[in-house]
């Protein structure tokens, strides 16, 4: 099976390292971003299973940021890290598109285990478009 | 105590309580950042041991390089709580000398983050003299968070706000300097010179070199 990729944007740059050779540890391919606007530049250069995304962040929070990636990539599986004590920051940024979140320190096996359910659903999301694609294909051609 | 005195301290009560939660919320959430690179750190240590169980041999550089991270961030976390405490001790007293440099360059570090929040930082310069007010020092904390915050609210993101201390004639004087691309908005600043007239202070909005400056005149004795 291929390996889940994902993007962490998280200005904590500590953390974001941290955590990131911890899960290539694991399996899962890390792509990092340390700011807002970094992560938007990502998103748009590259395809990812699911990103990571630090709400308190200078610059561009990530209320601002998951707005903006999600205008670029609607079905972007966005997964918010929130700090302790922050669950209604968390089902805010469901209301707003957010997959899922997580509350820092984040245990790692959790993390694991969110990326590998986007990674799996973003599979099967691709296969039910060429699936619906070849349909479409089929019944304009009329075979 | 009469109807209006007991709705002024319960007023005055909220306030206090509103401005202990931002700042603890804001330095707490601080605090749960380094705790959360100490964890993974340590479960970093966890994961080599699992390698080296496997046959990865762990590497001494790699050891030492968690090591300092942790005590890099435990420096970082000890810093934080010792601010946090001589804040919260800052509530003992409703009526002390309070050491005007002392207690303003505390929440001038206390306040770095939700400054590094609007890409801002803050210097700060203390009185070249000791400088004495009588009076809460949570309140005059929040006092003169409520200029800082003019800063904070109507700075210039990746600009630097400066705080300094002077003695002045009636107790002392606070000077906040900062860029405001927009000056500064009409209701704010209402707002911070009601706050700051509370205590029977004064506070004037003029400008600087640098852009804007606020002065927040206090007097000897904080009243309200």
């Amino acid at each position: 099976m291929s390996k889940a990729r994902i993007l962490f944007v998280d200005d904590e740059k500590d953390f974001v390292e941290v955590v990131a050779e911890r899960l290539r540890g694991r399996e899962i391919d890390v792509d990092t971003a340390f700011s807002g606007p970094e992560g938007i530049e990502r998103v748009k250069a590259h395809e990812y299973d699911a990103i990571l995304l630090d709400l308190a962040m200078p610059e561009m929070d990530g209320m601002e940021t998951m707005k903006q990636m999600l205008a670029h990539d609607p079905k972007l599986q966005i997964i918010i890290l929130t700090g302790e004590g922050s669950v209604s920051a968390g089902v805010e940024a469901m209301k707003h598109g957010a997959t899922d979140f997580v509350e820092k320190p984040a245990d790692i096996d959790t993390l694991v285990d969110k990326f590998s359910e986007a990674h799996q659903k973003r599979l099967e999301t691709f296969e039910e478009d060429v699936s619906k694609k070849m349909s479409d294909l089929m019944r304009k051609k009329g075979w | 105590m009469t109807d209006s005195n007991s709705h002024k301290a319960e007023q005055k009560a909220k306030t206090d309580v509103a401005f202990f939660g931002r700042i603890t919320a804001s330095v707490t959430h601080e605090l749960n950042n380094v705790i959360s690179i100490v964890d993974q750190n340590a479960g970093l240590l966890d994961d080599l041991v699992a390698g080296e169980a496997r046959g990865v041999p762990i590497s001494l550089e790699r050891l030492e390089s968690v090591s300092r991270a942790i005590q890099n961030q435990t420096q970082r976390g000890l810093q934080i709580i010792e601010r946090l405490n001589k804040f919260a001790h800052s509530t003992d007293f409703t009526e002390a000398e309070c050491d005007v440099n002392l207690t303003i360059g505390n929440l001038v570090e206390l306040s770095q983050r939700l400054a590094s929040l609007k890409r801002m930082k803050i210097t700060f310069a203390p009185a070249q003299v000791t400088v004495h007010v009588t009076g809460s020092g949570l309140v005059l904390q929040r006092v003169v968070f409520s200029a800082l915050e003019l800063a904070l609210t109507n700075g210039t993101a990746g600009t630097t706000i400066s705080v300094m201390v002077k003695p002045d004639d009636q107790g002392a004087v606070v000077l906040i300097e900062f860029s405001a691309d927009s000056g500064v908005q009409k209701d704010h600043e209402a707002e911070a010179r009601s706050t700051v007239e509370q205590i029977g202070g004064r506070l004037e909005v003029g400008s600087s070199e640098n852009g804007v400056k606020v002065s927040v005149y206090l007097p000897g004795a904080l009243t309200g």
